[in-house]
């Protein structure tokens, strides 16, 4: 009776007691790991803006503002009303920006993820089966790794006719090698677990035991990785539509901003420096986020 | 008449060396080779040798955990060797492993009850609500707490986890279980623990068991017959009792004088084995064990002794008895 | 050690085969036919047919691969319809340009990013480390693109004392040398640094201390050479992502070498440079990855070569 009596007086304290244990848990997890937590918001900041976007953008990408040149007819710079500013065409600067946010995850997240499906596919059967599967499917990874990749992916996306689809297929056709390595790499460690062989000896099929027992000790590395991917196919999409080989325009891209933008540099820097530097911290958010989760999960590799 | 549950005939299990430009097999570790013998239904039979002697690949070759390459392994009148992938799945059920390293051996991502109920999943048996009880009585049975089923592997000390691994062998109802040194990992204090458990299991189930281990004072308890292997051969079998009072192989005679004897009083000669184990990538000629034999004579080096049954029941292979 | 090489030599040729095939295919499937390339929109369909009858592109595609490496290994890199000069000749105008770039970007690299990781590990969590690994997760983010724009911009332009663009002595090179090697300074910044905080933990270095070497000695004579074989590794791995970057360096510096060749010919879908420049790629890439595990070899004994 006594305990059941005493239970709703304690259990308020407890929960605060709880909370600000998890506050301080989280402060202390901010500074341990600040690049998962610096790195995590400019990603989120960016899905926010990618999805978001038509809702952001006060003004039409794609449509030319009727006082969007001045009366000479260049690009007006920065101000109130057109923040960072208007293009040659006198389209509004950040409205393209928000919506190259969009194009830029969208090849970075497919091709990834494109990647990481044929690079796990590969690497899981790599590692699991051995021989000479993996022997074949090894050599095919170091020549793909060998390739001139930008060279390789710009020739393919020509071939197929540029377009944003183009570009996250060629790059994710490209790109898988890294990740089957790395999974390989991992299915090799975890396959010789005496777990795996108990999983075996009770009977499991080989798939069973990638699915139930190998798979789920891979997840880490994998999203680590992917992290980083996703940075360098942002990078790489801003490239191929620089060269003029990703989104075509009158779509925005970072890529393809910067490259209208590259003849006038001197009397519009702002149409070189918004996309730039959005392309920088994006590729910096990626890249630390990566990095941070690698310190944060994979205590071995990170150093 | 004892009932045979498991012949093993010229099992061989060769790992190729490969050099070269083309990878060309160069030679082999012959990790075994050509190793024969019984189990009867319902006993224990003991498998002891050094690190490296190839007692671990002779009971994962028998499961065909490892492929051997060459032998048959005859088991409830079946052919192991030559079974397909899928009938041998089907009757992986009869026949269980428990590993040396209770640390490895349980996946660290799911809770004990997924583990003891994943075999039964395999294999269709049951129902869900049947699994989760059977799963409860094998774990009292085995010394845990039921609602351990609750809980993650790490939450456990080492002997608990060998009690884990000891009921996920026998989720399947299995007749043979191989013990794969299944207490070298484990503190001297949790040994004996396990090894009462093993034996009360097998009483109460019927069980059949190939135990694995480094050590003769381990298995001389638990076994009924015990065999000595030496670079992946065959060095002598007999029944318990027999084998210790009467070992005839050099190398068991070595072994056994190396058991401490708990009477000060008693004064034995204690005979040291001489160099170290030769590789097995490179064993020596002849008997494999002349270069470390007190009694070698020359043909030991020239010729590999037969593996005969000089008593009824007591089998060696040494040029001392032929 | 003979049988390693032959078995890498091997590799490097397969490699080599390997690419060719995938770029033939790449070729093969692009849009537009070559052969109407050639003769322009307006000629007849019979003198296209024969242009394509002439070049063998009415044969089957496995023969048409063998003829191509038959070429391939006669030095007959085919003919550009569109520059109206072999491939050959147009690859030598613009080769002695590239490799000076890609030397000018990699010992940008190395030079500055080595010592830059060294520094970085002997001030391992102190403010210099922190700004160093801050600038370098700046310059490992940046587009090489972005970068040169910056760079022309700003150095070029502003302070007017480097050239814009083009080719042609040692000041032409220095701009584009740095936009090359930057993302690849930064991450050979890390790596060095990485591997020698690493190597500076291990007991060999505490012993070597403890018997009192002084620091600077300790790290030059004790803790480089193995400090050193990571960034050995990837100095052969990093050309192929160097020649990416090539490509656009050239691009923004108007530098007349084979990336920029590279992107004109794919603008332009002329295969047989396109083709060319992608195979050129892939020797450098391959062959420098060969040395590369010649050198790592003799670095680290423990690697075995047989």
């Amino acid at each position: 009776m006594n305990n059941v009596a005493l239970e709703p007086s304690l259990s308020p304290g407890a929960g605060s007691v709880t909370q600000t244990k998890r506050k301080f848990e989280l402060l202390k997890f901010v500074k341990r790991y600040p690049s998962v937590v610096i790195g995590g918001l400019i990603v989120l900041v960016m899905v926010i803006i990618a999805l978001f976007a038509p809702v952001i953008a006060h003004y039409d990408p794609l449509k030319p503002m009727p006082d969007g040149l001045t009366q000479l007819g260049a690009p007006r710079p920065p101000s109130h009303e057109y923040i960072l500013g208007t293009d040659t065409q006198g389209r509004d600067v950040f409205s393209r920006v928000l919506f190259g946010a969009r194009v830029s995850l969208e090849v970075g997240f497919f091709a990834g993820l494109i990647s990481l499906f044929i690079g796990a596919l590969l690497g899981v059967i790599s590692g699991y089966f051995g021989g000479w599967v993996d022997m074949v499917i090894m050599r095919i990874t170091d020549m793909v790794l060998a390739f001139p990749f930008l060279l390789f992916v710009v020739a393919l996306v020509a071939a197929l006719s540029p377009s944003v689809h183009n570009v996250f297929i060629a790059i994710g056709v490209f790109g898988w090698a890294q990740m089957a390595r790395i999974i390989r790499s991992q299915v090799l460690s975890v396959k010789e677990l005496e777990y795996v062989q108990a999983a075996k000896s009770l009977g499991a099929s080989a798939w069973n035991i990638i699915f139930v027992e190998v798979l789920p000790n891979v997840v880490t590395p994998v999203i680590i990785y992917l992290a980083l991917a996703i940075g360098q196919n942002i990078m790489l999409e801003a490239a191929l539509s620089f060269l003029g080989f990703g989104v075509q325009p009158p779509n925005p891209s970072w890529g393809n901003m910067i490259q209208e933008g590259m003849g006038y540099y001197q009397l519009a820097p702002w149409l070189i420096y918004a996309p730039g530097i959005s392309l920088l911290v994006a590729t910096i958010g990626f890249n630390l986020l990566g990095d941070g989760l690698r310190d944060w999960l994979d205590p071995k590799v990170g150093k | 008449m004892t009932e045979t549950l498991l012949t093993v005939s010229n099992l061989k299990k060769y790992f190729p060396i490969r050099k070269g430009v083309l990878r060309r097999t160069v030679g082999y570790v012959k990790a075994v080779d050509d190793v024969n013998f019984t189990v009867h239904k319902g006993e224990t039979l003991g498998i002891v040798g050094e690190s490296g002697c190839g007692k671990s690949t002779t009971g994962r070759s028998i499961l065909r955990l490892i492929e051997p390459t060459s032998g048959d392994v005859l088991f409830q009148d079946k052919n192991l060797t030559k079974l397909s992938k899928s009938s041998l799945r089907h009757l992986r059920q009869k026949m269980q492993i428990v590993f040396q390293d209770p640390y490895a051996s349980l996946n660290p991502r799911y809770k004990v009850g997924k583990i003891l109920e994943r075999p039964m999943q395999i294999h269709g048996l049951y129902t869900p609500a049947e699994r989760s009880k059977r799963v409860r009585t094998l774990l009292e049975r085995c010394g845990l707490d039921p609602s351990a089923a609750n809980k993650y592997p790490h939450e456990f000390s080492g002997g608990q986890r060998q009690r884990i691994g000891i009921a996920r062998a026998l989720t399947l109802n299995p007749s043979l279980i191989v013990l794969d040194e299944p207490v070298s990992a484990l503190d001297v204090s949790v040994q004996s623990q396990i090894i009462n458990l093993l034996e009360d299991l097998q009483q109460e189930f019927g069980l059949t068991y190939l135990f694995i281990a480094h050590d003769l004072s381990v298995v001389r308890h638990i076994s009924d017959r015990i065999a000595v292997m030496y670079l992946g051969q065959m060095a002598e079998l007999a029944e318990s009792l027999e084998l210790f009072d009467n070992p005839l192989h050099p190398y068991t005679q070595a072994l056994l004088s190396a058991i401490p004897v708990p009477d000060p009083e008693v004064k034995r000669e204690r005979i040291l084995l001489r160099g170290d184990l030769p590789s097995p990538a490179n064993p020596p000629s002849g008997c494999p064990f002349h270069t470390r034999c007190k009694d070698a004579m020359d043909v030991c080096k020239a010729k590999k002794p037969v593996w005969k049954e000089v008593k009824p029941g007591h089998h060696v292979a040494c040029h001392l008895y032929s | 050690m003979a049988s390693y090489i032959i078995r890498r030599l091997i590799g490097a040729v397969v490699v080599l085969f390997g690419i060719s095939i995938i770029t033939f295919i790449i070729a093969y499937a692009a849009p537009g036919d070559p052969a109407r390339l050639i003769v322009g929109a307006k000629a007849p369909q019979s003198v296209v047919d024969a242009v394509r009858h002439n070049l063998g592109l009415d044969q089957p595609l496995p023969i048409q691969y063998i003829h191509y490496v038959g070429r391939l290994l006669q030095g007959n890199l085919g003919f550009s319809y569109h520059n109206n000069l072999p491939v050959t000749e147009l690859l030598g105008q613009r080769l002695g340009n590239t490799v000076q770039l890609a030397l000018g970007g990699w010992i940008v690299e190395l030079i500055l990013g080595i010592p830059l990781g060294i520094f970085g590990a002997l001030y391992h969590r102190r403010i210099a480390d922190y700004i160093l690994s801050f600038l370098s997760l700046v310059g490992i983010s940046m587009p090489v693109f972005v970068f040169g724009m910056w760079l022309i911009q700003n150095v070029a332009h502003g302070l007017g004392i480097l050239p814009l663009g083009g080719a042609g002595g040692i000041s032409h090179l220095i701009l584009p040398s740095i936009t090359l090697g930057v993302t690849g300074m930064a991450f050979y910044q890390r790596l060095m640094k990485s591997s020698m905080v690493e190597v500076m933990g291990q007991d060999y270095i505490r012993t070597a201390r403890a018997f009192g070497v002084p620091p600077r000695r300790v790290i030059t004579h004790h803790a480089m050479r193995n400090g050193l074989l990571p960034a050995v590794t990837y100095a052969g791995m990093d050309i192929a992502q160097l020649f990416g970057g090539v490509v656009l360096t050239e691009t923004v510096f108007n530098y007349p070498g084979i990336g920029q060749l590279a992107w004109q010919s794919i603008e332009n879908l002329d295969f047989p440079v396109i083709m060319a420049t992608v195979l050129l790629a892939a020797v450098f890439v391959v062959v420098a990855n060969f040395v590369v595990d010649i050198v790592y070899s003799v670095i680290d004994p423990r690697i075995s070569l047989s």
